[in-house]
This record gives C-alpha cells, sequence and structure tokens, in this order.
C-alpha cells in the first residue's frame, strides 16, 4: 500500500559545497540518498514528493562538516498480508515464480497457481499454461501477498494467484 | 492443507522421564508454547547420592490441533521407547514444506523467528531444488514429490537428464592475450586474402605475393574461439573512484571442442542438459551464450560455482537431493564428483597447450598430468592418434612452458602460449612429432610455404566417443524401462538406474586387471583414498599394494624402482600412467605397448636371447632398464671403455648423494635403503637381482653413457664387476653413508 509520510534525513556536507547553489546541492543529494531505498519500519520510499525544511546546517567541531536535518514528504510503499497488487513476471522455475511489483519482488509458489496452470519446462521460454492462459517472463499478474518480511533494506514477499480475480491481467 | 504430523519427543528431555499430567486434551488447539504434559525424572545433584524427583514440561513447537497422545499418564518413556513410536499426531494447516527467503511459501509465515524452545522452522525445508542460490528450499518429502514429477515427466519424453561440465568439457577456455593477437592477425590475414580474391580476379594467377603473405599457423583452429570480456568482480567499486579504469576485466578465450554443435543438438533429444561449472554464475552465463546462443538447450539450468556451495567438489544432491537414477555426468575430472556411478568421465580439452582450468584453482592437480615428467612419447601406432597420446607427443614442448599458474593474472602476464609457440617454431624441423600430429589434423593441411607450425590444433574428437556413450546409457536405460512396462513388478528405481548401467559400461574396461602402482603417490599416503586408485577401480581393476601371482600390470611413474624391476623380471606389464588414462578415456583396455615402460628393453631382450649382440650369456637382464634411445649397434666399444676409465677416475665431488650414484654398493644383508629416500632422486636405479641369484649392479645416473659402460665391461667375469663395484672411493662411500644420521 502506498504512502505519504514525513521523515527526516540527515545529510553531511563538506565545506566546499557551502556557496550559492549550496541548497541546491542539498535537494539532489536528499533525492539520490533517500529515493529509491528501503527503511525497515515504512517500507521502500518510492518518491520524494516535497521538502518540507532542509534545516539549519551546523557545523560540527572537527571535520567542519555541516549537518542539515531533512524533514521531507514521501510516498512510501508497504506491502501487507492480504494486499492485491499487480506484478510483472520475471523468472520462472518449476518451483513457482518471481513478480515484480515496483521494488518489491514476490514469489508465487507453484502450489499457489491454480492447478490448470501446469508448468511447462521445454517451453521457450519456459511458461505455466494451461489451455487458455499463459505465464511467461514479462506477463503481468495480479496477485494477493500472504505474507512479507520486513528486512532493514529489503522486503521480501510470498504470494498467490489461486483465488478469484487474480492471475494473468 | 491439513496434514498429519507425527511429533518425537526431543533428545534433550532427561530420559526415562515419566508422565505426570497431560495438560492439552486432544482436539484441541495447540500453538507454538502451549504446554502438551507434565513429567517428572530422577535427578542426582552432583556430589549427591539419593536422587530426587523433579519435574518438566514438553511445550509444542508447532501450531495445529492435537490428533492423539502415543501415551497416557503414568507411563514411563526412555529412549528406547521414545524411538519406537512418536509421541503425538499433530494435524497442521501447514507443513511449510516450501520456504523461501525465510517465508513459508504456502502461508506466508516467517519462519525465522527463534525463541525458547530452539526449534527452527526454517530447519523443516532445507533442502535446495533449483539452480538458483537464494531458491525456494524444501523439505524432504516435498523434494521426492517434486523429483518423481520431473522423473514421470522426464520417462514420458523418454530422456535422463545430463549434467555437463563447461571448463575442459565442453570448451576450454584460456585468458592469455596472445590468443586475441593471433586472432586479430587471423583476421587481417582473411582481409587481406579477400581483398586479393578481388584483385586476383584481374591479374594472372599465380602472382608472386600470394604465397608470401602468411597466416598465422594457428589461425585455422583459432576461428570459432569466442572472446568476451569479464569484468572483476569488484568493478562497482573502482569505477566510481577512478573512470580511467574503463577497460578492467580481462578477455576471455572460450574454443567450443571440436563437435559441440551437433553434440549439443543431438544430446538434448535425448537428455533434459544441466550445466554444472566451477566458474562464477557471470563466467557461466557467458560461455553458455556462446555455446547456446538461443538458450534452447540449457533453459538456465546452469548452476556455477556461486550457487554450488563448495569450491572443491560438485555434488550430485545439490540439483537431484533424492533420486539420482536418471543422471548422467560428463566431467572432465573425476575426482570433484568422487567417482560417482553417475559419471562419464571424459578426456579432458587441452586446446590451448598448457593453460589447463581456469577455474579449478581451488581443486588439487590432476593425478596424471601431461608433466615434464611424464614418459618419452609413446611410439605411434598405425591407428590415429587419440587426445591422449597427441598431448604425450606435446609433453616436449610443454616441459619447457613455465609451470602453469592457474592464477589468470599470470597466465596474462606470462603468455605462456605465445612461449610455446616460440618453442615450436626453435624446435622447427628437429622435432618430428609436432609434424606428425599436425599431419593427422584434416583442418589444417601443411601448405608448403607455411613456414610456422600450428601449436593449437583441432584435433579432439572425444565428443564423438562420449556421445556413442551417452546413447548406449540412454539405449540401456529405455531397453529396461521397456522391459518394465511390459512385464511390471519391480520399482523402476531397482531396475533401471543409471547407477548400475554407467558402472556396469565402465567395469567392463578394465575387468580382470590388477594393477600394482609404483613411485605414483608418496608413501605417507594410504595408497585406497589416492585419485588414481579410486578412479583404477571405478573402471573395473583390481588395485593391490604389493606384486602378487594375480597382478597383471605395473603402473609406474618412472623407471628402475623396485616393484618396476621385480615386476619386469616375472614378466608383468609395466606401463607409464598415461596408459590408465588412455583406458579410461576410451573406456577399454588399451593396447599396452606404446605405453610400455621400456619397449627397447623388451626387443632388447629378445635380441640377448638370440645372441645378436651380447657376448655375456650371463646376464640377458642386465639391459632392462636402459633408456629407449639406445642405440646399440653404433656403440663404440673403445669409446666406452674410456669413459668407463673416467667414471672410475673421477672424484667424489659430484657423489655427495650417495644414491644419486646409483651404484649399489650393499650386500645382501645390509638393509635396504628405505623407500623414501631411493624415490627422492628419480634417476637411480638400485638393485637388480640377475637370474643367477648374484647381486648386480648398474649405474643409472647419466643415462646413455653409463649403460654403455656398464655393456662395455660385461665382457668380463661376475666376479669382475663385482670387484669394479667395489673400488675404494666406494667403500668410502659408503661409510659416509653409514655415517650419516
Amino acid at each position: 500500500m502506498f504512502f505519504i509520510k514525513e521523515l527526516s534525513h540527515t545529510i553531511l556536507l563538506h565545506p566546499s559545497y557551502f556557496g550559492p547553489r549550496m541548497l541546491q546541492h542539498l535537494e539532489t543529494k536528499l533525492y539520490t540518498d533517500v529515493e529509491g531505498t528501503c527503511v525497515g519500519a515504512f517500507g521502500y520510499i518510492i518518491a520524494v514528493v516535497s521538502i518540507l525544511d532542509i534545516g539549519k546546517g551546523m557545523v560540527l567541531p572537527n571535520t567542519g562538516q555541516a549537518e542539515f536535518i531533512t524533514r521531507y514528504r514521501a510516498i512510501v510503499f508497504k506491502p501487507f498480508k492480504g494486499e492485491v497488487v499487480d506484478g510483472q513476471v520475471t523468472q520462472l522455475s518449476k518451483m513457482g515464480f518471481y513478480a515484480e511489483c515496483g521494488p518489491l519482488t514476490v514469489f508465487v509458489s507453484s502450489q499457489l497457481i491454480h492447478p490448470g496452470l501446469k508448468f511447462d519446462s521445454n517451453s521457450n521460454p519456459p511458461s505455466f499454461a494451461s489451455d487458455e492462459q499463459i505465464i511467461e517472463k514479462g506477463t503481468s499478474v495480479r496477485l494477493k501477498i500472504v505474507g512479507a518480511r520486513v528486512d532493514a533494506t529489503e522486503i521480501f514477499a510470498i504470494g498467490t494467484i489461486k483465488e478469484d480475480h487474480l492471475g494473468v491481467v | 492443507m491439513d496434514e498429519l504430523t507425527k511429533v518425537d519427543l526431543p533428545e534433550i528431555l532427561p530420559f526415562p522421564i515419566r508422565i505426570a499430567t497431560i495438560d492439552a486434551p486432544l482436539n484441541s488447539k495447540i500453538c507454538r508454547g502451549t504446554r502438551l504434559f507434565t513429567y517428572s525424572f530422577k535427578y542426582t545433584p552432583r556430589g549427591g547420592e539419593i536422587a530426587e524427583v523433579r519435574f518438566g514440561t514438553w511445550d509444542s513447537t508447532l501450531e495445529g490441533e492435537l490428533v492423539s497422545y502415543n501415551f497416557k499418564v503414568g507411563d514411563v518413556i526412555d529412549r528406547a521407547s521414545k524411538q519406537r513410536k512418536g509421541a503425538t499426531v499433530i494435524r497442521e494447516p501447514c507443513k511449510h514444506s516450501i520456504q523461501h527467503g525465510g517465508l513459508c511459501a504456502f502461508c506466508g509465515k516467517d519462519m525465522t523467528i527463534s525463541d525458547y524452545l530452539d526449534y527452527s522452522d526454517a530447519a523443516r525445508a532445507s533442502i535446495q531444488i533449483t539452480h538458483e542460490a537464494n531458491g525456494p528450499t524444501v523439505s524432504y518429502e516435498e523434494a521426492v514429490r517434486i523429483e518423481g514429477e520431473s522423473a514421470n515427466k522426464l520417462l514420458k519424453a523418454k530422456k535422463l537428464s545430463l549434467i555437463v561440465d563447461l571448463d575442459q568439457t565442453m570448451v576450454h577456455a584460456t585468458v592469455d592475450p596472445t590468443v586475441g593477437e593471433w586472432i586479430a592477425e587471423g583476421r587481417a590475414w582473411e582481409e587481406r586474402q579477400k581483398a586479393r580474391a578481388t584483385t586476383e580476379s584481374t591479374t594472372p594467377p599465380g602472382s608472386p605475393n600470394a604465397t608470401e603473405d602468411e597466416c598465422n599457423p594457428n589461425w585455422e583452429a583459432l576461428k570459432d574461439v569466442r572472446e568476451f570480456r569479464l569484468g572483476n568482480e569488484v568493478v562497482g567499486q573502482f569505477k566510481k573512484r577512478n573512470q580511467a579504469v574503463e577497460d578492467d576485466g580481462c578477455m576471455y578465450f572460450i574454443k567450443p571442442r571440436p563437435g559441440w554443435k551437433e553434440f549439443l543438438r543431438d544430446m538434448a533429444f535425448k537428455y533434459e542438459m544441466h550445466v554444472y561449472t566451477m566458474g562464477t554464475r557471470a563466467y557461466a552465463e557467458k560461455v553458455c551464450a556462446a555455446i547456446d546462443p538461443d538458450g534452447s538447450i540449457f533453459r538456465g539450468r546452469i548452476l556455477s560455482r556461486d550457487e554450488s556451495g563448495s569450491l572443491t567438489s560438485k555434488s550430485l544432491q545439490r540439483l537431484f537431493p533424492t533420486d539420482t537414477s536418471m543422471v548422467v555426468i560428463i566431467d572432465d575430472r573425476g575426482d570433484v564428483w568422487e567417482w560417482s556411478p553417475n559419471l562419464v568421465k571424459v578426456a579432458p580439452y587441452d586446446f590451448f597447450v598448457g593453460i589447463g582450468d581456469i577455474n579449478s584453482a581451488f581443486l588439487p592437480k590432476q593425478s596424471i598430468p601431461n608433466s615434464p615428467a611424464s614418459p618419452p612419447k609413446p611410439k605411434q601406432t598405425a591407428q590415429s592418434p587419440t587426445p591422449e597420446e597427441t598431448s604425450a607427443a606435446e609433453a616436449e614442448q610443454k616441459a619447457m612452458i613455465t609451470q602453469n599458474s592457474i592464477a589468470l593474472e599470470a597466465q596474462v602476464e606470462e603468455r605462456p602460449l605465445a612461449k610455446a609457440q616460440e618453442q615450436l617454431g626453435a624446435e622447427g624441423d628437429t622435432n618430428p612429432s609436432g609434424g606428425l600430429s599436425e599431419a593427422t589434423t584434416p583442418e589444417a593441411p601443411q601448405s608448403p610455404g607455411r613456414k610456422g607450425k600450428a601449436l593449437l590444433k583441432n584435433d579432439d574428437t572425444e565428443l564423438e566417443r562420449v556421445r556413442q556413450r551417452l546413447e548406449e546409457v540412454h539405449e540401456r536405460f529405455y531397453k529396461e524401462y521397456d522391459r518394465l512396462l511390459k512385464e511390471g513388478g519391480e520399482s523402476r528405481v531397482e531396475v533401471c538406474n543409471v547407477k548400475d548401467i554407467i558402472p556396469f559400461m565402465r567395469t567392463k574396461a578394465l575387468r580382470g586387471v590388477n594393477i600394482v602402482f609404483s613411485s605414483m603417490f608418496p608413501l605417507d599416503v594410504e595408497p585406497r583414498t589416492t585419485d588414481i586408485w579410486k578412479m583404477a577401480t571405478a573402471y573395473g581393476a583390481q588395485c593391490s599394494v604389493e606384486l602378487s601371482s594375480k597382478v597383471t600390470h605395473v603402473v609406474a611413474g618412472k623407471q628402475g624402482t623396485e616393484k618396476v624391476n621385480n615386476a619386469l623380471r616375472r614378466g608383468i606389464k609395466v606401463v607409464w600412467p598415461q596408459w590408465l588414462s588412455e583406458c579410461v578415456n576410451t573406456w577399454s583396455k588399451a593396447d599396452e605397448t606404446p605405453f610400455l615402460l621400456d619397449p627397447a628393453a623388451a626387443e632388447r631382450l629378445d635380441a640377448l636371447t638370440h645372441g645378436v649382440i651380447s657376448k655375456d650369456k650371463h646376464h640377458p637382464l642386465d639391459v632392462i632398464d636402459e633408456p629407449t634411445t639406445l642405440l646399440l649397434s653404433g656403440v663404440d666399444w673403445a669409446t666406452t671403455d674410456k669413459e668407463v676409465d673416467e667414471a672410475m677416475a673421477e672424484s667424489d665431488d659430484d657423489e655427495e648423494e650417495p644414491e644419486k650414484t646409483g651404484w649399489a654398493t650393499e650386500d645382501e644383508s645390509s638393509p635396504p635403503t628405505p623407500k623414501g629416500r631411493r624415490s627422492k632422486s628419480p634417476a637411480s636405479q638400485p638393485v637388480s637381482d640377475s637370474p643367477t641369484g648374484k647381486r648386480e649392479t648398474q649405474n643409472g645416473e647419466e643415462s646413455e653413457g653409463d649403460a654403455r659402460v656398464l655393456l662395455g665391461h660385461r665382457k668380463g667375469s661376475d666376479q669382475e664387476v663385482q670387484r669394479l663395484c667395489l673400488t675404494p672411493n666406494l667403500h668410502q662411500e659408503r661409510n659416509a653413508r653409514s655415517a650419516q644420521p
């Protein structure tokens, strides 16, 4: 699920950047630092929407670097158990397939695929196929998240397409 | 998905225990940590004498519904009865038999939670079943089920599984930049030829410059070499800091084995192909892209050392955890597979001479190296040379190459190929073997104007041999299977099992052969654990430690050892280890003649008994250890006599190492020299018994001259020779030896 969330990030700025373009530099630094990362508590930070407060630079003793505590608003993505998401199939094996839902990788085990869809290792590329449906690399699927494990830097989820209205879209 | 699970009592309970109360009633819902029963046990405190009764509880590690208990209150359970029956049966909503990334792939529950129960759900599915490193893991039961499914699929398609090794089996790879230069040269030459072809149509044929332009002699064989660049694994960190290092990584040159295309294509009909290599993932993918461009043969079934989990061995269980009865392996190394019964060993593909396997730095060296120590090249027989023979013929060239360091950097710097080519050029006409093997290369006909000789040759036919074997395995398997389908009854694994078929075919090779090894492995190594021993056994030979009447062959690493001499005396065939690898490569008992330790000796023996050259009928066996190159017809006996005198007059300077002289000075009664010391000096030829029972002496240190020396002097009687040996300085030497600690 997507949220808009207020977050903060600490930027250490080298004195060589102190100058007229400092603010611009702080902004780009914030974008490159946080966008696309994963925070265990909030999920993936998809995009910074706005910068609320770039912070007052505090020059630290000894190093001369300035510390900016930046507050910003960002779109975060956190998967939940039971959530239905759309994704794209990236890899298939006899055990199931992987789908990418944005930054999140979901594994769908072959037991959680409708029994009508059989894995065909001899097709090229490999696929799960029934008479009317085929799942191969690149197919868009709608799946339900059965469980997710949130690490400090990564989220991994298990999904199913063995329910009504799930599967190839 | 409800399934019944039998739960045993954990080992750590203080058996015997007595059930005090059952706390969770039947058919009740339990979860992790629910107390199932309370027990009492006798505990004797340390130092105390009276046992006291203590109590404990057993908590459930699983979640679900209690179906039954196998005990009742008051029962006493000890270790033996614990093993007989499970404690409880629990109906679980999910057995977590497939897990991925710490989650159950069925219910999505986190499997990595650990608590006081010290039981990890993650351990319930520990078998890796896919080729990927971080793929899903499954439990044993699940693995059996999945394997059964894929086995059925294969049976239906009349296929078996084939695990293919890359390096030196399907391809030969090198990073030697010389290859790149040669290829560039060859391409430039091709361009010039093309340009000339267009101009030639206008100019009269046979213009002089047509023959002047010479192509690199290796170009013919290098034409289908693929090249790719593989970055160092640390490249990512590098690039930001140092933009100049754009050209990072090194160039790999991949030569597919001749016939690879047809081999892969045809095998894919009968086998489901997997790749299992000791190279990195990136390397494996690049090589597969080269030999299987559209991915239709391997289909991503690639296992590299990144996923293998071991750098020194390959495990069939990694890919086929439960059922290996339909798997065939082709690999150039048997040791990494522990000579598995599924293995069809192939002769290593050695295209880039002297390079070896660039991905086996972790492995011990091959037991039968084509090293400088290898024997004089076997006599060329009528049949076309097998790869092994060719490589034996090349041994001389290789001998001069610096000992191949497997480290790639070293290879890039040392450029062993360039050196070898130089060597080859320098040897030129003096080395007839080069010309010989080249003449047998159909792809590289020798043009009269060509100066350089090709170091790299397209003369490998091993894949054809492998194909025949694989086809035979497949045929035998499905013959049995068809019979089984008709008659029914027995289980499939028992009747048609590759593990029976391959050893059956393999052991035919050396059946009835009994081998003794001489100076093939260090003395401190248990012979049965050595690779060469296992290899010989895998091919049906019996191996013995000592000579006996049953022994048919002695495989010797060098001449003149006690076993060799004894065997020669008894008329047992003594062969170089290359004979064994030839047998292994051809899966048949190879003809020993080209590999005899000393074929000349046999001939000489014949000659001697006919009294052609020998004036000394008492010593027909003395000549046995002469070098092959000895030509007796041209011996100048006067010179040899002179040489004897010189030899006798020589000072002790170069005789500090007593064994080196090879003059056996011991009497029958004196203790024999320890074997280890003897084997240190490879040329030493200690003592051989003459048929008359008298001790004979020989000097093997300097090959030709000294052999002649003795022959020259054997005009005299036994006593003379004996006296000759006991000259004063040799007495000294004996004293010196006894003085040694």
